[in-house]
């Protein structure tokens, strides 16, 4: 258990600015990262994140390192506070065809606002998601990318919760095998 | 005999990655949870690590790092927001004076005596057992919370500090009228009660075992017209919640209005009778 991530959170429930200042300094990439991947834009990702700090702040006296570290809890209330911002603004499309071809949000396409290496990056990663065997494909992006929760998923497809739970753990560690191989290539 | 529920340690790591992502349903984060409490210290030192590894990888993520200039936005939202919640929590100037109260606001359907659910509530709360057999036969973590409250001698002092400090003179004031609000689903562990005070405009709303999440909760009121109006969002954070409104318009306060709490999903899961 790591009794400094328990007492910065201790710090940052007991509105020490400075600790939130730390907790910024620490995970502001990580944050930032995964509002970029699930916003569709990079100023709603700046707003986002901004959000999310506010929401650590709100909750840090539920932070328990029992349960899982520091940087677990803090992804996991981003991605949490995310998927909420998605269904408030109502972005994802309504997609119920298992056919349909969803071709992703527009922060995966390449743009003026988007170093080049980063659009190759996504773009690759979109390549390898497209790779997947079909249910896993569709089960990532509409859970993963888009936020639908898994038994939203299930019922849109008409397949079994466990097969969609299956789908999505499986994919993902493909995925993550996958995209290891090409960024160390 | 254990509960048919519970998860193996294969049934956790092989959920660990969506529950880690945030991708299980509230009950099956709260199965997972209590799971994982169950299991061994070694499976959970296990699943912690492969989660936390899972969290910290940046291989599925863009590579794009954020402005310079969003550090101090953040700083100063956090900030902010830290300042509104001192602004809520200071007392009021006045309870307000006592005048004749309009039909607006009294109802005998609707009215009970606030001081006596204090005194009834006092009760519950100091006896031990019939409050953790009420609380125990609910599969609920904040509920229990709310026992142990409940059992230590700073039950009062503990809830003044998450509520406001002049709750108790609030709710006991005469003028002020009760509106229970009821989970409209089997087994929603959370309540709540709207004290409303039509004669200074102000009304506090006490929320009792309402499930912690990483989403947020909405109170809503729609008014004897059907226009609707979003009073706050707020997250849930323990046992018990407190939120407190100065200024209130009178098609609030009525007891015709219908408040409502909405969870993130936009269920909305306690109303006012």
């Amino acid at each position: 258990m790591s009794q400094q991530d328990w007492t910065l959170m201790q710090r940052v429930a007991a509105d020490d600015e400075a600790a939130v200042e730390e907790l910024y300094a620490r995970f502001s990439s990580l944050v930032f990262k995964v509002a970029r991947q699930l916003m569709p834009s990079r100023a709603e990702a700046e707003d986002a994140v901004q959000e999310v700090f506010v929401r650590l702040w709100q909750t840090a006296d539920r932070y328990d390192p029992r349960r899982a570290k520091l940087v677990t809890w803090v992804m996991l209330i981003a991605r949490r506070h995310l998927i909420d911002r998605l269904r408030r603004q109502a972005v994802r499309p309504s997609e119920s065809s298992f056919e349909t071809e969803w071709t992703g949000p527009s922060n995966h396409e390449p743009g003026p606002d988007r170093a080049p290496q980063d659009a190759e990056r996504n773009t690759r990663l979109m390549q390898r998601i497209a790779e997947l065997p079909e249910l896993q494909r569709i089960v990532i992006e509409r859970s993963y990318l888009q936020g639908y929760t898994l038994r939203e998923v299930s019922e849109q497809l008409g397949a079994p919760l466990g097969t969609i739970k299956s789908a999505l753990s499986r994919g993902l560690v493909r995925l993550r095998e996958r995209a290891k191989t090409d960024w160390a290539g | 005999m254990t509960s048919p529920t519970i998860m193996n340690r294969e049934q956790l790591l092989e959920l660990a990655a969506l529950d880690a992502y945030g991708l299980l349903d509230e009950f099956e984060a709260e199965l997972y949870t209590r799971s994982f409490h169950h299991a061994p210290a070694a499976v959970q030192d296990e699943i912690i690590r492969f989660q936390s590894e899972l969290a910290a990888d940046p291989t599925l993520l863009p590579q794009e790092e954020p402005p310079a200039e969003l550090r101090q936005r953040v700083l100063q939202a956090v900030s902010r927001a830290i300042e509104r919640q001192h602004s809520e929590l200071a007392p009021l100037a006045t309870i307000g004076r006592r005048r004749e109260t309009s039909d607006n606001y009294v109802d005998s359907r609707y009215v009970f005596r606030p001081a006596a659910l204090w005194r009834a509530a006092a009760f519950i709360l100091a006896g031990a057992v019939a409050v953790m057999a009420y609380f125990w036969s609910q599969s609920n973590e904040y509920a229990r919370d709310l026992a142990r409250l409940a059992l230590s001698n700073l039950t009062s002092e503990e809830l003044k500090q998450k509520l406001r400090p002049d709750y108790e003179e609030f709710v006991s004031n005469p003028t002020v009228v009760a509106r229970v609000m009821r989970p409209l689903v089997n087994n929603f562990p959370g309540s709540a009660t709207v004290f409303v005070d039509g004669t200074t405009d102000q009304a506090f709303v006490l929320i009792m075992g309402l499930p912690v999440t990483a989403g947020e909760y909405e109170l809503r009121v729609t008014h004897a017209d059907g226009t609707s109006e979003m009073l706050r969002q707020f997250a849930s954070i323990g046992p018990v919640n407190g939120l407190r409104f100065e200024n209130l318009a009178k098609a609030t306060l009525a007891v015709t209005a219908v408040w409502e709490v909405i969870d993130a999903s936009g269920a909305v899961v306690l109303r006012s009778t």
